[in-house]
């Protein structure tokens, strides 16, 4: 012990350099290094014991050169890279570092230098040695970077773990014959998800200038310091790259593994993650490209409705154009707000997956949204594709959805039948469809009352913007030729865009 | 299998006996949700004269969903790639799942509706060859050609249909 006793007389240790020297000659600052990383040695805190582990009154070289045999669980003696510069190999009393961090939060850095002058190179497995390293070391330079600054606890760990989550390899990444900052980082999260621990490799260490950790002194925060671990980590890495460590191969792998999810922020990782992000956008915007689908009390409360006579083909026939299936006077069908009328089971099947009506697309919900109600449009309430007259027949001149339309006759809107689904009718190969919504996209027996001529797309603007089922782009020309005016019955963009493109002449018919 | 459903038979049945000029499909005997598809390239178009071998598979819940198209020939269209995948808005279902299964991610949402039939999508499919449309493009190095120098790429896709689409 160089001073025991001589409180007069504080002997001052430098972290930096190993170098020791009396107060009153040099003052606080190392006149070897110019760190400013130095501790008073005192009898109950002697940071010299930090590093070298033997026997204080047995010569060093002779200590080191056996004592494998005596101290064999002793790894810092193995380990003590200070060995050949320690002016003063004490024996150490870790337990009394001043340096006392936050209840729950043990913040713990230990630097050591494996090569320089004289020294050996490190050894090989620094499994044996970081353990006991990190649990008995707590430098004092930790203490003196982190002096006035409040306790630990009060920073956010949480932020702390976040960044390091999962573990990084327990080795040492780096080969030997670099200046190395071994950066232990543990706290009240270690037991939860694993230890962390972060080496970092960075190029120069004193005792040739001054180390990092005066440098950080003035550090505000954990976080600070741990984001510039991170950063120097990488730095790394990207040089270690090729050598020998798979996370640096795999790093962007590794941060999405790191991140969880592939995403952080705006940053993705990963395909998966990529389409998740597209998923999230399109299901925010979905409401204006495509409807969700219809809720099962909607599909529940459509109207239904026996078939009649009315809504036959010419040939006395209709079928419903899911299933396929014939439907006879009598037979009871479901009846969508566009006057679309299907079996309830068929329609109902494709309504609780998509709010489109299959012939027009208009939806069934209420226009303000599904969010709403859980009721189906009403004619009064939102009458926006077409009247509906088994609901409630409707003056469409009252009716600010369905202007008066120009051309209604007999056929025309006005008392306009219940339109079927569909009819096929024997002997013609195209299917006639009298409410002017043709099953195939056939232009020659295209067939549509005068008074569906501009349809239920003459709607205000407003009314037309809601209705979900016009949904296709409108830079589209299939969709400008189909879902436009041009096609006016129904809506079904594939007929009317094949309509223009088979024949030209189907939407004016 | 399950039965199959009495719409695919109506289907089949009525495109057997009512067929579309040009276009044929015809299922397998052992498994008959699984057609043979011919198309002949509409006149005026630069697939005229060919005819070009599509296989359609109408899964388990159609008509809920499309059915699955491809074309077996070779093709030079900038909605058809290489694997013969087509790019058609009816041939999708809404925007819940298909456009993370298609290759182009940020297609507009599908057009599918079950009131649509074999008949109607194939003679989509027909109209798409008459109409290539390069600003929805599947094969993106087809319709950047098409946009840059349609000529040359009508007169690419007029020679592999001479070479691939033989009748």
């Amino acid at each position: 012990m160089a001073d025991n006793g001589s409180q007069q007389r504080e002997l001052l240790y430098c972290h930096a350099c190993a170098n020791e020297w009396y107060r009153h000659q040099h003052g606080l600052q190392c006149p070897s290094c110019d760190s400013e990383a130095v501790e008073i040695i005192e009898e109950r805190s002697d940071p010299r014991h930090n590093h070298v582990d033997i026997s204080d009154d047995e010569d060093e070289d002779t200590v080191m050169g056996n004592n494998d045999d005596r101290l064999p669980h002793n790894p810092l003696h193995r380990h003590n890279p200070w060995r050949d510069n320690a002016p003063d190999p004490d024996e150490p009393d870790i337990e009394h570092v001043e340096w006392n961090p936050a209840p729950g939060v043990h913040f713990a850095r230990t630097s050591f230098r494996s090569t320089g002058p004289g020294m050996r190179p490190r050894p090989q497995d620094p499994n044996d040695i970081f353990a006991p390293l990190f649990q008995s070391f707590s430098t004092i330079l930790e203490g003196a970077a982190n002096a006035g600054r409040p306790p630990l606890r009060d920073d956010p760990p949480r932020a702390v773990s976040q960044i390091h989550r999962p573990a990084f390899p327990a080795r040492n990444p780096f080969p030997e014959h670099q200046h190395h900052h071994i950066h232990h980082h543990h706290g009240p999260w270690d037991g939860q998800q694993g230890g962390r621990s972060v080496f970092t490799a960075t190029g120069r260490w004193p005792p040739n200038g001054p180390g990092p950790f005066p440098n950080d002194r003035n550090g505000q925060n954990v976080q600070n310091v741990l984001a510039t671990l991170l950063q120097t980590m990488q730095a790394g890495m990207a040089e270690q790259r090729g050598q020998q460590t798979p996370v640096a191969a795999n790093l962007p792998a590794f941060i999405a593994q790191m991140l969880g999810n592939g995403a952080h922020g705006d940053a993705v990782f990963s395909d998966e993650a990529l389409d998740r992000i597209i998923t999230q956008m399109m299901e925010q915007t979905n409401t204006n490209s495509a409807p969700g689908p219809a809720s099962a009390a909607a599909i529940a409360a459509l109207p239904k409705k026996q078939a009649e006579k009315s809504m036959m083909g010419q040939d006395g026939k209709a079928e419903c154009s899911v299933c396929m299936d014939g439907v006879e006077i009598g037979d009871e069908v479901t009846v969508l707000p566009c006057n679309h009328w299907f079996h309830g089971d068929c329609v109902g099947a494709w309504l609780k997956e998509h709010d489109t009506c299959p012939h027009c697309r208009q939806g069934i919900m209420p226009k303000d949204g599904p969010q709403q109600a859980d009721a189906p449009r009403s004619p009064g309430q939102a009458p926006r594709h077409t009247l509906n007259p088994f609901m409630n027949p409707i003056d469409p001149n009252v009716n600010p959805g369905t202007p008066p339309s120009p051309g209604s006759g007999p056929n025309g809107i006005n008392n306009q039948p219940p339109m079927p689904g569909a009819f096929i009718q024997p002997g013609m190969q195209q299917p006639y469809v009298p409410g002017g919504y043709p099953l195939y996209p056939e232009p020659t027996n295209f067939v549509r009352p005068p008074g569906q001529h501009q349809g239920p797309y003459s709607q205000p603007p407003s009314l037309q913007q809601q209705q979900r089922h016009r949904r296709r782009s409108a830079t589209s020309p299939r969709s400008s030729n189909g879902g436009e005016g041009s096609s006016g019955g129904g809506g079904q963009g594939v007929t009317g865009w094949f309509r223009n493109l088979r024949g030209g002449n189907g939407g004016n018919r | 299998m399950a039965a199959l459903p009495k719409r695919i038979v109506k289907e089949t049945e009525r495109l057997m006996a009512e067929p579309v000029p040009g276009i044929s499909a015809v299922p397998h005997e052992d498994n008959l949700r699984y057609f043979d598809v011919m198309i002949h390239g509409p006149s005026q178009s630069p697939y005229e004269s060919g005819v070009f071998k599509l296989e359609l598979f109408l899964p388990d819940d159609y008509p809920m969903t499309p059915p699955k198209i491809r074309f077996l020939t070779k093709i030079y269209h900038p909605n058809i790639d290489k694997l013969g995948r087509i790019c058609l808005d009816v041939l999708k279902s809404t925007f819940h799942t298909p456009f993370l299964q298609t290759p182009t991610r940020l297609t507009r949402a599908g057009n599918w509706s079950p009131a649509l039939q074999i008949r109607t999508i194939l003679l989509s499919i027909q109209a798409l060859l008459g109409a290539p449309n390069p600003d929805d493009p599947l094969a993106n190095d087809v319709a950047q050609r098409w946009k840059e120098d349609e000529q040359a790429a009508i007169q690419t896709a007029r020679e592999w249909t001479r070479q691939y689409a033989k009748a």
